[in-house]
């Protein structure tokens, strides 16, 4: 019994990590190209659980989520050209209160578009209470689909930076704008980009956690907040780190549960947050080299 | 023929005249030099002809297109490269791959094809990297491929960003004190080099504060004083010309 | 002379003809709702009935042929806007009685200043703080929590349920009905092995449910008002957990029972005879208060009705029978609604006292639960 509940544990941990892994994921792009946090990340989820929602209803699944990632991508690269690309050397805080700014407006469209009923794709496989069970654990497959796209995407995103030349562009502007205009690099086009990818990923998230968090004009800010501290906690800029932030917080999360009120459950993983980044500030998996990054 | 042209460019920080009305043009195939105390705008120069800050008034001609009001990476597209003052790499990047960054301007591959992998895409990275390898052998640093670039010496710095540049096959080079930190030895190979690096029909406009290098190596020296253009000569010439010896190596020998 | 005289003749017909709109003086009513804002899924809804209702009456000739004037302040749910409306309406518009505010906080802000000002407040908020201690011009027609959970211990009792797991959100309303809960446990002889609050924001609940699960319990209490109240179903199951879920009457709006899809079939939970107005009994005292005000509602704005909106038409029935009873003597009238016996409303039927300024009690909410996706009675 005492094992079957640990995993259980495990396995609820293992759902929260890997929601908060696929969301913290999309931030590290911007970071990674402009040094900011951009705090509309969550609404790009949102956005895109919406809207593959409204397009599934006349188009198959897989069909509506690409729809929704298309669309979403457009959007964070019109949000990009509209509100970020003409500023001349725009500081971090100015540009992380243009972000700011963008989500409130986004969740304001959505809201006015959507109303606030609240939404959800369909299992990709089963219903709401179908679950694998392995030795009395249980995990619904939607957990699985999650943390198979994080992985893909990781994989993805890693094969990306490391061995395309675009990758490896945008990696080059984050580390020194100058330098990679003089390689010929057209810097704003690169932020913009990442935008386009940023807001993708989050899409792609947002369609696959729907069917686990449901989907609401409003859920931005929630899974911002856990996607962007373990963004940090992994270390910014390491999508690799994001998702073993991601576990690692989920899990803490879960145990804690297990042996206390779940009341403390964010006082107890917001403390141990804070202590890491005290032992190690330039996050669990970053390097120091990472951490003191960029100004725009 | 002229591969690049300054005209009457003039650049102003505030109270103070950084580069003032200055004119003069760089022949393909030479090696030209631009000298002049500390604080006489040689950097700003450079960074007015790569296109870094716009100047306040005149044009900067590369092959006789007006580049002055185009963004540096557009410059750098034309076949202008440069070399920084104060190195700048690619930090958290392996010195390979600061150097393949710098193919940039001759690689085509597109982001949806960098994503798929198509099979013109995998030849053309399998391309890129090999003349970057390049690059860094023929500056003797091949076997710093995998070394991530911040972990370097300043002097292989200097060399990784000098290949990055060279990779890109720029029609123009301007290297910013390349001799900078080095030592009697390493500048003397430095010299050999760049004259290999003309030899590869690649002109070169260098600031220098070295002087035996700048004298051995340059066709043509240009001579800037506080922001103004004092002299434009053969070497030989310029270390002769009173006003130079007044204002500059006079001073700088003592 | 004679020309004075026809003066004076004119003066006269014009003074006839200008009399109606002297006698007939209007009855204003004052309504102090969050129209907009946070909480305009209350306010809203409640607004729109005022006006529908006020239109009607005015329609039929007014109450006791008096024309009814209804002035609405839009508060965004603001106890500070509340309090100012209020007294604006009290002292400057001098209003026969207020009806709202739609949230708790707001007439808490506003009770003694209705009671000062010896003005007819009748709210459409829930807390039980707004009619205990009762103040004498304080009334309100929405159900307590503590009918809601009156009505979960009782078919707990029926099913033979004695220990609970109870999980709620960390809002004002998860923290109103665990205190209901664990404070009406005892006295129903029902033990609650495990009580947590999760955030309002949970986007995954299998822990708790996972912490349900080891404590054995015989069934589960969800209370709050989030899309968490469908997540936690979906959670509970998915784990393999097979006993009986209730939730508050805030899981009676259908989208959370779709969202929640299979999982929300046989979830049990209390809710107004409003959401079941269709499959009422045709001899249920509610069926038709229930349904003339579902039909002309959705005709009218083209939205489902919410209970919401329902206590806004219950506030104003129950004002208006006084009215017709007691004519226009403010306190008369006030006597008349604290007098007010077996009224039918949407929200249940209304007997009030001098001791019981809500008139409700646990019948006011109908047992429902979910079958084939739909709202269906409990009991079949
Ligand atoms: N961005 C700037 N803003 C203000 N002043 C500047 C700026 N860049 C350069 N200057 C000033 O312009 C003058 C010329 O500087 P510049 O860097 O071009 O000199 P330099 O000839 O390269 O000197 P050094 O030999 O020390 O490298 C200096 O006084 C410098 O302080
Ligand atoms: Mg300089």
């Amino acid at each position: 019994m005492f094992l079957e509940l640990f995993f259980q544990y495990l396995v609820a941990g293992l759902t929260y990590g890997t929601i908060y892994a696929v969301v913290g994921i999309g931030f590290n792009i911007i970071y990674n190209t402009t040094g900011i946090i951009n705090f509309a990340q969550g609404e790009f989820v949102m956005l895109g659980g919406m809207t593959a929602v409204s397009l599934h209803a006349f188009l198959p699944l897989p069909l509506a989520i690409a729809g929704a990632v298309l669309v979403t991508m457009a959007v964070g690269g019109l949000i990009e050209m509209l509100f970020i690309r003409w500023l001349v050397k725009p500081s971090v805080l100015r540009m992380i209160i243009i972000t700011i700014g963008v989500s409130i407006l986004i969740r304001e469209g959505a809201l006015h578009l959507w109303g606030e009923g609240i939404r959800s794709l369909p299992y990709f496989t089963g219903n709401e209470v179908s679950a694998i069970e392995i030795g009395g654990v249980r995990v619904s497959p939607q957990v699985l689909w999650a943390l198979g796209v994080a992985a893909i995407v990781v994989l993805l995103l890693n094969v990306f930076f490391h061995y395309t030349m675009l990758g490896r562009e945008m990696r080059a502007c984050a580390s020194n704008r100058d330098a990679a205009a003089l390689c010929g690099i057209p810097t704003r086009n690169m932020v913009t980009l990442s935008f386009v990818v940023s807001a993708g990923i989050g899409a792609l998230a947002g369609c696959v956690v729907s069917p686990i968090t449901q989907t609401q004009y409003g859920i931005g800010a929630g899974l911002a907040i856990k996607g962007f501290t373990v963004a940090i906690l992994g270390g910014l800029g390491n999508s690799m780190a994001a998702v073993g932030a991601g576990f690692i917080l989920g899990i803490l999360e879960s145990f804690s549960i297990w042996v206390m009120p779940t009341a403390y459950k964010d006082a107890i993983s917001i403390t141990i947050l804070l202590a890491m980044l005290f032992a190690r500030p330039s996050g669990l998996f970053g390097n120091s080299e990472a951490a003191r990054l960029k100004e725009f | 023929m002229t591969l690049l042209e300054a005209r009457s460019i003039s650049k102003r920080f505030g109270g103070l005249q950084a580069v003032k009305d200055v004119s003069f043009s760089v022949a393909q195939g030479s090696i030209k030099a631009v000298i002049g105390p500390n604080g006489a705008g040689k950097t700003t120069l450079f960074n007015l002809l790569s296109g870094f800050i716009a100047p306040d008034s005149g044009e900067v001609l590369l092959r006789g297109m007006p580049v002055q009001d185009l963004p540096s990476h557009a410059i750098a597209t034309r076949g202008l490269s440069r070399t920084f003052q104060h190195i700048r790499l690619f930090g958290g990047m392996s010195a390979l791959e600061n150097v393949m960054v710098g193919r940039h301007v001759r690689s085509r591959a597109g982001f949806m094809a960098g994503m798929l992998n198509l099979a013109w895409t995998r030849a053309e990275e399998r391309d890129i990297r090999d003349r970057a390898l390049d690059s860094m052998e023929f500056l003797g640093i091949g076997q710093l491929a995998h070394a991530n670039a911040s972990s370097l010496s300043y002097g292989q710095q200097r060399a990784v960003e000098l290949a990055r540049s060279l990779t890109s096959e720029p029609e123009i080079l301007l290297l910013d004190e390349p001799a900078a930190g080095l030592n009697m030895r390493e500048t003397a190979d430095l010299a050999v080099l760049i004259t290999k690096i003309r030899d590869r029909g690649i002109t070169v406009l260098i600031v220098e504060h070295d002087m035996s290098l700048v004298m051995n190596i340059s066709d043509e020296v240009v001579v800037l004083s506080y922001g103004e253009k004092i002299a434009d000569n053969k070497p030989l010439a310029v270390q002769k010309d009173p006003q130079v010896v007044r204002v500059y190596l006079g001073e700088d020998e003592c | 002379m004679k020309r004075f005289r026809i003066l004076a003749a004119v003066l006269g017909i014009i003074a006839v003809l200008s009399l109606p709109a002297f006698a007939a003086e209007t009855i204003k009513i004052g309504a102090v709702l969050a129209v907009t804002g946070p909480a305009s899924f209350l306010g809203a809804p409640e607004a729109k009935t005022l006006e529908m209702l006020v239109d009607e009456v005015n329609a039929k000739g007014g109450i006791n042929g008096k024309k009814v004037e209804l002035i609405v302040k839009d508060t965004q749910a603001s106890p500070e806007k509340a309090v100012s409306f209020a007294k604006q309406l009290i002292d400057e518009d001098k209003v026969f009685a207020i009806i709202g505010p739609s949230t708790s906080g707001e007439t808490m802000a506003i009770k003694n200043i209705a009671e000062e000002g010896k003005t007819i407040l009748l709210s459409c908020a829930a807390a039980e703080v707004i009619v205990n201690p009762v103040a004498k011009y304080v009334f309100k027609v929405a159900p307590s929590d503590r009918y809601a959970v009156e009505m979960i211990f009782s078919q707990m009792k029926k099913m033979g349920i004695a220990k609970i797991g109870v999980l709620s959100s960390n809002t004002g309303f998860g923290k109103a009905g665990k205190e209901q809960i664990e404070k009406l446990a005892p006295e129903h002889g029902i033990r609650i092995l495990v009580n947590e609050v999760y955030d309002k924001s949970a986007t995954d609940l299998t822990a708790e449910a996972t912490k349900i699960k080891a404590a054995n319990v015989q069934a589960v209490v969800n209370w709050s008002i989030e899309p968490a109240q469908s997540i936690v179903i979906k959670n509970i199951r998915q784990i393999g957990l097979t006993i009986p879920v209730f939730q508050s009457h805030g899981f009676a709006n259908i989208q959370y029972a779709k969202a929640a899809g299979a999982a929300a079939e046989g979830v049990l939970f209390p809710a107004s005879r409003l959401v079941v107005a269709d499959s009422l009994p045709a001899k249920h005292p509610q069926k038709a208060a229930v349904a003339s005000y579902k039909k002309a509602y959705e005709t009218r704005f083209k939205e489902d009705v919410s209970t919401f909106g329902g206590h806004a038409y219950d506030s104003l029935m129950i004002l208006a029978k006084a009215i017709e009873k007691a004519g226009t003597d403010k306190e008369k009238v006030r006597e008349a609604v604290e007098a007010t016996k077996g009224l039918a409303g949407t929200a249940g039927v209304f007997t009030f006292s001098a001791t019981d300024h809500n008139g409700l009690d646990m019948n006011a909410f109908a047992m429902l639960t979910v079958r084939n996706g739909r709202f269906a009675p409990a009991e079949k």
